[in-house]
């Protein structure tokens, strides 16, 4: 695995190019607005050649997608780069980008989460770059204050510090074991990382902080991804996990065998409290509203005991690197 | 993938053990009705100690769960083991088994299908037996789970008979023809597999699926073709399609975009685009559309036993007979 490697800090006027990994915008007229928030912040927008392009549920073939995503990950012009959208697709790219040309290229922001988690897996994986998990491209066209705000702190060239609560759930963190520990973050949404099993891009995550994050499953869903993860060796050696969580219930229109259930707390505790390191949950670095931005790659420390995670190095260069 | 010992086949008088690696039985009278039913075929039927058992969607905790299938494997009498049912989490039963202490155990027939896929993978791994890909035994009790007259007559066929050869499967009813998915002429090879969520689960465990020189048959239920995607992707970049001879696709049941998702992959693929997508460019002979998988009727398979994959034909048949003498 190459080094680790942090882009420069956006400055403003800077061009961020919008691609499509996944799958495409459900209004295409999103992107309209979505350069609008943008521009209003006073960076400027690239478009993807292909990025309105459909292919069922992909947003154009693999070859056009794969394009795109080497336009924008190895043009020098590009400061950063935004998928619009995650859904599904990004992980059938990574036969087709052609990795050893783009070792060359700067290292630039890369922000995304869900979907996007295959291309974080991959860009650590070959280029060792500091990624992003934070909002994908289309969440700009409305983004709340709280993720506005944890989006742009981010990427200051300064240690985030303590990431913050959910202000929707009154800033309570759900502390499953107890302990301190330190490690690089990694991780992102849990079925992807599950689905990265195997795969050239399957994370090493040992001595690492580990963010899982799962949406609208059901609890034996995430037990399955969880169980996976664990009977492949995948945790062995984690330094610290943190849960999010969002609609991970039993929805009312099944009234099949998995009623009596399990709750996916009930999943966490069983699964993930007896490691024996801190675990976490609830911090809103997930699906839900609120989505608080990690620096992936970046040393971190949780605390089981008081529910913290602390970011403790800035996921960019600062202002003297980037000049030199 | 190393050949797999077929163990002998049932007989009147012999012993099936029961056991629920996966979901509890939520059916008393189900389990009553199996009871008698596997007793007025002329067998003797044995409930695992922990059958009753429950914790949340499943039945016992892994612990639990493993020490029943432990017992039902290394069983003195029983020349069945028979999972009771499907759902989730057979897979966490693997480290609570003891299987260098069963591979001096007599080979038996073990059957199952959807989630039970786990255990196939973990026996044919483990134990080096051939394993059975067919009806849950609740499908002989419950009648709401709708066990039809092929299903039932084929099972107890393969398991019984050691002389003539299972033979060749049928369209799936719901099919009505096999579809050529891809490739042409014809392989033969041992056919192993299961439930694609399941073989996919099993990537890097220590019940991984070594399909390499084999026919491989998969079947899924419930799920959006993207996931079908997914999982597809994931065995391509993981190798785990490497060296596979053919793939049988049996019944793909209710894969289709859900009308529930309020998501946009309605602007979807469908499972066609996905098969011929994901597996037609592999070179290999695909086949879909076998009574094999979640769909009405479910045509026992003897995982592990030399079987004939003709493309053109588009015929897919087991060329020995499921049992020894």
């Amino acid at each position: 695995m190459p080094g680790r490697r942090k882009p420069p800090p956006l400055r403003p006027g800077d061009t961020i190019a919008l691609v499509t990994t996944s799958s495409p915008l459900p209004e295409p007229a999103t992107v309209q607005r979505v350069i609008g928030a943008v521009e209003a912040r006073g960076y400027r927008v690239a478009l993807s050649p292909n990025f309105n392009a459909r292919h069922g549920y992909l947003a154009g073939s693999d070859r056009q997608r794969a394009d795109d995503l080497m336009w924008a990950l190895g043009s020098d012009e590009f400061a950063a780069v935004l998928s619009l959208r995650g859904g599904y697709g990004c992980a059938r790219l990574y036969e087709l980008i052609d990795w050893d040309s783009l070792r060359a290229a700067r290292p630039r922001v890369v922000c995304g989460f869900s979907d996007l988690t295959a291309l974080h897996l991959m860009i650590e994986r070959e280029l060792g770059w500091v990624t992003f998990h934070g909002p994908n491209g289309w969440e700009l066209a409305d983004i709340g204050s709280f993720s506005e705000r944890e989006l742009w702190r981010a990427l200051r060239p300064v240690p985030l510090g303590d990431v913050p609560g959910d202000p929707d759930h009154g800033g309570c963190v759900w502390r499953v074991s107890g302990g301190v520990a330190e490690g690089e973050l990694a991780g992102g949404c849990q079925f992807l990382l599950a689905q990265a099993i195997g795969t050239p891009f399957a994370p090493a995550l040992a001595g690492r902080v580990v963010l899982l994050e799962e949406t609208r499953a059901e609890p034996y869903m995430v037990e399955a991804d969880l169980c996976h993860l664990l009977s492949a060796g995948m945790l062995e050696g984690v330094a610290g996990i943190v849960y999010a969580a969002h609609e991970l219930r039993v929805p009312d229109y099944y009234t099949g065998m998995f009623q009596h259930s399990k709750s996916w707390q009930d999943v966490v505790e069983e699964w993930l409290g007896g490691l024996g390191v801190p675990v976490i949950a609830n911090l809103p670095l997930g699906h839900g509203r609120n989505l608080a931005t990690l620096p992936l790659g970046c040393r971190a420390r949780i605390d089981g005991d008081r529910g913290l995670l602390t970011v403790l190095e800035p996921g960019v260069q600062s202002v003297e690197e980037a000049a030199a | 993938m190393r050949l797999l010992i077929r163990p002998p086949g049932l007989r009147r008088g012999d012993t099936i053990a029961v056991i629920s690696p996966s979901r509890p039985h939520w059916s008393t009278s189900g389990v009553e009705f199996l009871v008698e039913e596997l007793e007025s075929r002329g067998y003797q039927v044995a409930l695992s100690p922990n059958f009753n058992a429950r914790h949340g969607y499943v039945a016992g905790t892994p612990e639990q769960r493993g020490a029943d299938l432990q017992w039902a494997l290394g069983h003195p009498d029983a020349a069945m083991v028979w999972c009771l049912g499907g759902g989730h989490g057979a897979g966490q039963v693997h480290p609570h088994v003891d299987w260098a202490a069963l591979r001096g155990a007599r080979p038996r027939i073990v059957q199952g299908f959807s989630d039970i896929t786990a255990i196939h993978l973990m026996v044919q791994r483990e134990l080096g037996w051939v394993t059975y890909y067919g009806p849950n035994a609740i499908r002989f009790g419950d009648p709401a789970e709708g066990l039809t007259e092929a299903t039932d007559a084929w099972c107890f066929r393969v398991l019984a008979e050691a002389l003539q050869p299972v033979g060749a499967y049928p369209p799936a009813a719901g099919h009505r023809r096999v579809w050529r998915v891809a490739g042409s002429g014809a392989v033969e090879a041992p056919v192993v597999g299961g439930c694609l969520w399941l073989v996919n689960r099993a990537l890097r465990t220590p019940w991984e699926l070594d399909a390499d020189g084999c026919i491989l048959l998969l079947e899924d239920v419930s799920v959006e073709p993207y996931m079908v995607d997914g999982m597809l992707t994931q065995l391509r970049l993981a190798g785990a399609l490497q060296g596979v001879r053919g793939i049988v696709f049996g019944e793909a049941h209710e894969v289709e975009p859900q009308a529930w998702n309020p998501d946009a992959h309605r602007q979807t693929l469908f499972l066609d685009d996905v098969l011929r997508g994901r597996l037609g460019d592999l070179g290999i002979p695909v086949l879909h559309g076998f009574p094999v998988g979640h769909g009405s009727d479910l045509l026992t398979v003897p995982l592990g036993c030399r079987a004939r994959l003709d493309a053109d034909a588009r015929t897919f048949e087991v060329l020995e007979p499921g049992v020894a003498a």
